[in-house]
């Protein structure tokens, strides 16, 4: 495999961008055994800046669940471009894009938009505050690069101890950990913030305990589906499990790929916006939502994500087998959900998610990456499947796990 | 008079589902029935609202517009892009194209971190200051975003806790001695200074220079919001414009001619720390945009443009302020700002606050009327023509002179 190219370009991207790129883009990608840089995107297939094609099981972290350069969207795009892709004031696209969020979403009566993930995560947190008059957040997993979340994680460099002693960790399907909180702070919590399904799916009646918890102790309930939205049910987690949020945030797949995020909620709560402060000058951008509406007209057209469950259920059953058939239960274990996989480890339920793992575990990590991606396979262990991929796809995907297994239990690692 | 019948209707729509404004304009969109709210359509100096009305527009979309609407050359890169892929996998080398770009132009910038939105990258140089000076206070003395540590120096400063607000600190600009004395007050608490260069006010003489001072004496870091400056004012921002460098800045707005980016450049002995911190965003590399703004980079990195820019709106102010002279409304309305960006504010004595708001709205509506976009801050573009410029003053001149008699 030809990779000098990918080799120059780590060595220029570390000199001018911070650490080369987005996190999550480079860890492991950076050692010239990678690709490091994509030039191309086709269906479910990426090129590199050498020339190397790849089956892509990152899907640009999870936003590209249609796969890429799809036909009727790039049309709905370039319509957007070729009219100016930012006007003045409002679209009528706000309105139709809203629109379609609140068919597909039970939660949603009033929506606002945003470009990333962390924006409307953040103010959903800053209106609870609002709403409830109360100061604390308590949050389960990721939830964007604001101080709230970073706060409490290993890399929490440049965050004032004051936001740090406001926002609190707890456990998920540890219904507990929630409980000794709100002693702990005295009630004072505005919101919960949580996702679905990251590691493990919520544990029978967690979601409806901590409903009630939160209606009870006038808590806003808000649900990060940046990644479940649209993925495992096209209404969401909360549809999927059946519980309802007061706010809820998307982002990533609502626009297969452009930059465009959603808060919403109910009416009571979203209205107080008129009070709260939120206006970023790029939200009402319009080739983001003109990608998002037709994106979000063929969730609601097609049922993709029953599709991909579907897929990524046949793939999981493969990856469970081959860990079996190389006794390696003890160690790699199948987490996340079927349009989500996560490759994890055992014995590693550390749920902060930049802490190094141990030096093994990094040398595991490391081989697997590098091996998926000598045979033309790009993923980083947490593997989105798109609709896209086809059936030869994911048996190949499943091969070179098998090859890896293999060298694992063989210790050739 | 304008016919706004499909603009009545869909804001109807628009209040039940979108609540708050989206956009910063002084105005509500309560004014809907009289000014357009909904747009469909921009081109060069024109926008269209959904009723078909063709506007000479100043607005810009607040500024995110230097090139003129839907610009053919930024465009076709952005639609070459668009048949490779938006958002990739892993990194895209257009971020370092444009990278590249930036750094050859402005002063300060030896390394780069693109965002999606002007706030993010103020609120990352804001964490990193905080990160390389161990300190967690921050003085600012404008606009800088939605983020809490900005938001908290503004009226609208709700479901801020306290303790985050009581480390957000105010400056006045053009005013070395507040800020002297804050810096006093807070001594060795202080991270950062945030501020732009040029929003109401030229710096004074000499006082960028002071702050500088002052900040590296105090090992303070000092960030530069170039959201607005940024390739209007000079290519190489209100920083090479003024001589001043900063530790860091910040870019939006235009940077991409409407495409969203941002970004957060600085020195290399600065920013290299940003690797120890978390700053990651799924569309930070999403790459039309990136491709629109390395194509706009190169048009913007020609000193003709911003000297262009300026001139039009020396004319443009010259023809204002003589309309403002002959209907003798020199006490009641003035202009601010930057040629490129002139602010024209009106100041009413009525101790009536509705007075006032009444007049400011009378004056968008009249505009309106005459299809001329308004907002009380201009935003000169490359393709606003003389001739458009001279329309402009002249239904400046005529809503004026119909709108003298509430000033008395
Ligand atoms: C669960 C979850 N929430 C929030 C985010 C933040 O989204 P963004 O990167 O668009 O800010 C992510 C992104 O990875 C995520 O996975
Ligand atoms: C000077 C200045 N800084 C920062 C911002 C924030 O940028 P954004 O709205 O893209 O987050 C703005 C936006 O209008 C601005 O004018």
């Amino acid at each position: 495999m030809k990779l000098e190219k990918s080799r120059r370009i780590i060595r220029v991207a570390k000199k001018i961008l911070p650490g080369g790129s987005t996190f999550n883009k480079t860890a492991f990608f950076d050692e010239g055994k990678t690709p490091f840089c994509l030039v191309k995107g086709n269906k479910s297939e990426v090129t590199d800046i050498d020339g190397n094609n790849y089956t892509d099981f990152m899907n640009g972290l999870g936003c590209n669940l249609l796969g890429y350069n799809i036909g009727f969207i790039n049309r709905a795009v370039e319509k957007e471009i070729n009219n100016g892709c930012l006007l003045p004031f409002a679209s009528d696209l706000e309105i139709q894009v809203a629109k379609k969020l609140k068919k597909l979403i039970p939660s949603a009566e009033m929506v606002r938009f945003g470009k990333n993930g962390s924006d409307v995560l953040t103010q959903a947190v800053k209106l609870s505050r609002y709403c409830t008059n109360k100061k604390h957040v308590i949050f389960g997993g990721y939830h964007g690069w604001h101080d709230w979340v970073i706060g409490s994680s290993s890399r929490s460099g440049g965050i004032p101890e004051a936001e740090k002693k406001i926002s609190h960790k707890f456990i998920f399907n540890d219904f507990n950990s929630i409980l000794k909180l709100h002693k702990k702070l005295n009630g004072n919590i505005a919101c919960i913030v949580m996702d679905l399904v990251a590691r493990y799916y919520p544990e029978k009646n967690f979601l409806k305990k901590v409903r009630d918890f939160c209606s009870k102790n006038k808590i806003l309930l808000v649900f990060d589906e940046i990644v479940t939205g649209f993925r495992i049910n096209k209404g969401g987690a909360q549809t999927f499990f059946k519980v309802t949020p007061d706010l809820s945030c998307f982002g990533k797949a609502m626009g297969n790929g452009m930059p465009i995020s959603a808060l919403v909620g109910k009416k009571q709560y979203m209205k107080k916006f008129n009070d709260v402060f939120y206006a970023m000058n790029f939200v009402g951008e319009k080739a983001s939502l003109a990608a998002a509406k037709v994106t979000l007209d063929y969730y609601l057209k097609n049922d993709v994500a029953k599709e991909i469950n579907k897929k990524g259920n046949f793939l999981s059953t493969q990856l469970k087998k081959i860990i079996k058939k190389y006794k390696l239960n003890n160690f790699i274990q199948i987490q996340g959900m079927s349009s989500r996989i996560i490759i994890g480890f055992k014995n590693n339920l550390d749920s902060d998610f930049l802490k190094k793992k141990s030096a093994d575990i990094d040398q595991i990590v490391r081989f697997m990456i590098q091996t998926f991606a000598e045979n033309k396979i790009l993923c980083n262990l947490s593997v989105f499947i798109n609709k896209s991929h086809s059936k030869k796809d994911l048996t190949k995907f499943a091969k070179i796990f098998d090859q890896i297994c293999y060298k694992i239990s063989n210790s050739k690692v | 008079m304008i016919r706004l019948n499909k603009n009545k209707l869909f804001l109807k729509g628009y209040k039940n589902l979108i609540p708050g404004t989206k956009i910063f304009d002084r105005f509500d969109p309560f004014m809907i029935g009289q000014t357009p709210y909904f747009f469909k359509k921009g081109k060069g100096s024109y926008s269209w609202d959904i009723d078909n009305n063709k506007y000479l527009d100043f607005h810009m979309s607040l500024g995110s517009i230097i090139l003129g609407y839907s610009h053919e050359k930024v465009n076709h890169s952005a639609k070459k892009q668009l048949l490779k892929g938006m958002t990739f996998s892993l990194m895209n080398d257009l971020e370092i194209e444009t990278a590249r770009k930036m750094i050859k132009m402005i002063p300060s910038a030896e390394m780069v971190r693109f965002g999606k939105n002007g706030s993010d990258v103020l609120a990352a140089g804001v964490r990193l200051a905080r990160y390389i000076t161990k300190r967690d206070k921050v003085i600012s003395c404008g606009w800088h975003g939605i983020h809490d540590w900005s938001l908290a120096n503004t009226s609208r400063n709700y479901g801020i806790p306290n303790e985050i607000k009581k480390l957000s600190l105010k400056f006045e600009f053009n005013n070395i001695e507040s800020l002297h004395n804050l810096i006093k007050k807070n001594k060795n608490e202080v991270a950062c200074i945030v501020m732009d260069l040029c929003a109401k006010y030229y710096p004074k003489k000499g006082f960028l220079n002071e702050v500088k001072k002052i900040a590296k004496k105090n090992k303070i870091l000092l960030i530069f919001d170039e959201i607005i400056t940024g390739f209007r004012l000079h290519p190489g921002g209100a920083q090479k414009y003024f001589g001043v460098t900063p530790d860091l800045s910040c870019f939006g707005k235009g940077l991409a001619n409407g495409f969203p980016l941002s970004a957060l450049v600085g020195k290399k002995r600065y920013m290299r720390k940003a690797n120890d911190l978390f700053y990651s965003l799924t569309f930070a590399g999403e790459s039309i945009s990136l491709a629109a703004g390395s194509t706009a980079l190169d048009i913007y990195n020609d000193l003709k443009l911003s000297k262009e820019l300026e001139n039009k709106g020396n004319y443009l102010i010259n023809k204002l302020q003589k309309a403002i002279d002959e209907n003798s409304l020199n006490d009641n309305i003035k202009i601010y700002g930057m040629p490129c960006r002139p602010i024209i504010e009106i100041k009413h004595y009525s101790k009536n606050l509705s007075i006032k708001k009444t007049l400011s709205l009378n004056l968008i509506k009249d505009f309106a009327k005459k299809k001329i976009l308004y907002n009380g801050s201009i935003f000169i573009c490359k393709t606003h023509t003389l001739k458009e410029l001279n329309y402009m003053s002249l239904i400046f001149n005529e809503v004026l002179e119909k709108n003298k008699k509430y000033f008395k």
